[in-house]
């Protein structure tokens, strides 16, 4: 499996309060090879979160184009890029995004529930694995009653849910303390490599950075100089 | 595809709200209810209370009053037929069968009647007493299947007191009062249950009543009671049930009993006026049912936007995480409908209980036994309310399609 992607000329702004167009990312030219783990670094604001919207197709930008193993997800509908990134992506949010009423196994599973009535024993045991493997606690409660460590988790765990080729994390240790960081980045890593799937990590953690083949550092939406990719 | 594990988390997470709307939605639907079912049961049980009374004659007067005295026995002084009506009744070969009602007198409250042993077995319908016999003699009673006497009981009748509503099984001071002390009758038997006011009356032969107002018995002979009537001089009578013996002679009846201070009624004519002048009251309330309704509506639509709206996030997440649109439209109007659906079979039964209790009231007064009828076209309404008031519950979920996820995500 190689799921490369490759990403031209991305402009995209915000409309301020002010009636003020702000330019929060604006980028020629990035590629990511079919397994490569990336990193991107910066400082809060620099605009980590808004590319790694951008790659997963949750805002489609105001110029540029982002190619996903051949699928320009910058021109697909809606709906379609719904469905693509159903099937393709597994997003950690920054603020994880679980279903605050939902038990663990529940939020785990969840994307399974949208195509299946019933959720297989298979993919029952499966997730129950996950949450071992994350060590999470196995308990039928709301997710909005446990740690914001074991939140972050549960998030990881539901991405990593339908096997996708790539993963796109933000700040996926930013709540955690460095046993727990370190657990998870294993995770991350050990899933990458046993699925030769492309993984994106926004960080500022220099330990996480360390983990990666290379390292994008953006500055106010841009790709600072001297890091600027040769292909 | 299964959106029953986000309904679940949705409903969790509305805490008090999702109440309100079952609440609100319950008390809708039983206020319709009620009211249609309160007035088809009374309409029904009214109509079905007319049956043995296929024409009545009276004096010239109130045909509304004629009739809620005879069959629905509302005490009133009704104005007096000649005894000479009854003999050309007797001998008039187009009825079948007729009987002399004679009001006025009551016992513990209850209205006692005179009339003949036809109309006490409903024209041969009563094979036998419920208990006991039927009366055979003039100081003997038969008592309606409500009426709290015993069969064997010696009762005394005393003069009702125009505008005196009694009430049923109990002595008033008044009762006690007009006692016509020297009469004693005995309860011989009780009659079958009818379903009507007349459950609620004491039958007695009507020669006891022109007995007991010192009129005499209206035969030749003494003891005898029933038809033939033949005393040269029979005592004045308020009304006659009559049962002609066709339709044509029905009409032929009607219409020579209408002349010179008679007057000669179909019970169903009267009623169908009766039920054009509820049927206005009801147009009344229909209007205000239905502004009821729309108000209510418009409540459970504003409610529905307002606690969907607070799930717009849900959805923005639902869609960043890959769901499909059918997805979360089901998820938002399935959440919606259980609610309001959950009100409407609330309201459905609270309606019911509440139309029974009513009912059980009115017929503790009236004698009318209402039957409930469940009727589809009551559900009506509440199918209504639940389609429109769930396919708002799609507004919010539309609306998260407007924004773009990563704005959706940032700001909601
Ligand atoms: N919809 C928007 N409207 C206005 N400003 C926006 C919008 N989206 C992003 N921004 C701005 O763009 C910049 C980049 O935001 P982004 O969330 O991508 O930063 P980040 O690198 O992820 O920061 P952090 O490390 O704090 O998560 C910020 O200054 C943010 O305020
Ligand atoms: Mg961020």
């Amino acid at each position: 499996m190689s799921f490369h992607g490759t990403l031209h000329s991305l402009v995209h702004e915000a409309l301020q309060p002010d009636g003020q167009r702000l330019r929060i990312l604006d980028i020629p030219h990035l590629s990511f090879a079919g397994g490569e783990r990336v990193g991107i670094s910066g400082p809060s604001g620099s605009g980590k979160t808004s590319l790694l919207h951008c790659l997963a197709g949750l805002v489609i930008p105001d110029h540029g184009e982002i190619v996903w193993d051949q699928i320009p997800i910058t021109r697909l509908e809606a709906s379609a890029c719904d469905a693509w990134r159903l099937r393709h992506v597994g997003l950690i949010f920054q603020d994880f995004q679980l279903i605050p009423e939902l038990s663990v196994i529940e939020n785990i599973l969840l994307t399974t529930c949208f195509s299946q009535w019933r959720v297989g024993q298979e993919a029952r045991l499966q997730a129950h694995r996950q949450a071992e493997a994350l060590g999470l606690p196995d308990r039928d409660q709301p997710v909005s009653t446990l740690s914001r460590g074991e939140q972050q988790r549960v998030a990881v765990a539901r991405a990593l849910r339908h096997n996708p080729p790539l993963i796109l994390a933000d700040e996926p240790t930013a709540s955690l303390d460095r046993a727990n960081a370190d657990k998870v980045m294993r995770a991350l890593l050990a899933y990458a490599d046993t699925q030769r799937a492309t993984l994106v990590v926004a960080s500022h953690d220099p330990a996480v950075l360390a983990l990666m083949d290379r390292v994008i550092p953006l500055a106010n939406g841009r790709v600072q100089a001297g890091a600027e990719e040769a292909s | 595809m299964n959106p029953f594990v986000m309904v679940k988390a949705d409903y969790r997470a509305m805490h008090g709200s999702a109440w309100a709307i079952v609440f609100l939605v319950a008390c809708a639907v039983a206020i319709g209810v009620a009211l249609s079912a309160q007035e088809k049961a009374v309409r029904q049980s009214a109509t079905y209370a007319a049956a043995d009374f296929d024409l009545v004659v009276g004096a010239a007067g109130s045909a509304t009053q004629l009739v809620m005295t005879t069959i629905y026995l509302q005490p009133d002084a009704l104005p007096l037929l000649p005894g000479q009506t009854l003999k050309s009744l007797q001998t008039d070969p187009r009825i079948k069968a007729f009987a002399p009602m004679a009001f006025g007198d009551v016992v513990a409250g209850y209205p006692l009647i005179g009339t003949t042993k036809e109309f006490v077995t409903r024209w041969g319908r009563f094979s036998a007493a419920a208990e006991g016999r039927f009366f055979a003699a003039e100081n003997e009673a038969v008592i309606g299947s409500g009426v709290k006497l015993q069969v064997g009981q010696d009762i005394t009748p005393a003069h009702a007191v125009a505008g005196e509503q009694s009430r049923l099984g109990e002595i008033s001071p008044q009762e006690q009062a007009h006692r016509h002390a020297h009469v004693h009758l005995t309860i011989v038997g009780r009659l079958p249950q009818t379903g009507t006011p007349w459950d609620n009356a004491i039958l007695i032969p009507i020669e006891s009543v022109w007995e007991t107002h010192g009129l005499g018995n209206g035969h030749q002979t003494d003891g005898i009671i029933g038809p033939p009537f033949d005393a040269d001089d029979i005592p004045p009578i308020p009304a006659f049930v009559v049962k002609p013996a066709s339709i044509s002679h029905a009409y032929q009846l009607r219409g020579d009993y209408r002349k010179n201070n008679f007057m000669a009624l179909f019970p169903a004519e009267i009623l169908v006026t009766l039920y054009q002048a509820m049927g206005d009251v009801r147009d009344v309330l229909l209007v205000a049912t239905v502004l009821n309704g729309v108000l209510i509506l418009a409540a459970i639509i504003l409610l529905v936007l307002a606690i969907f709206s607070l799930r717009r996030k849900r959805y923005v997440v639902l869609r960043a995480l890959g769901a499909p649109a059918l997805y979360i439209g089901l998820v938002a109007w399935l959440g919606a409908f259980g609610l309001i659906a959950a009100g409407c079979v609330v309201g459905l039964f609270l309606g019911w209980g509440l139309t029974a209790l009513v009912s059980m009231w009115l017929s503790a007064q009236t004698g009318l036994a209402l039957v409930l009828i469940f009727d589809w076209l009551q559900i009506g309404p509440a199918l209504f309310m639940l389609l429109s008031g769930s396919l708002f519950a799609l507004v919010p979920a539309w609306l998260s399609y407007r924004l773009p996820l990563h704005e959706g995500l940032r700001q909601l």
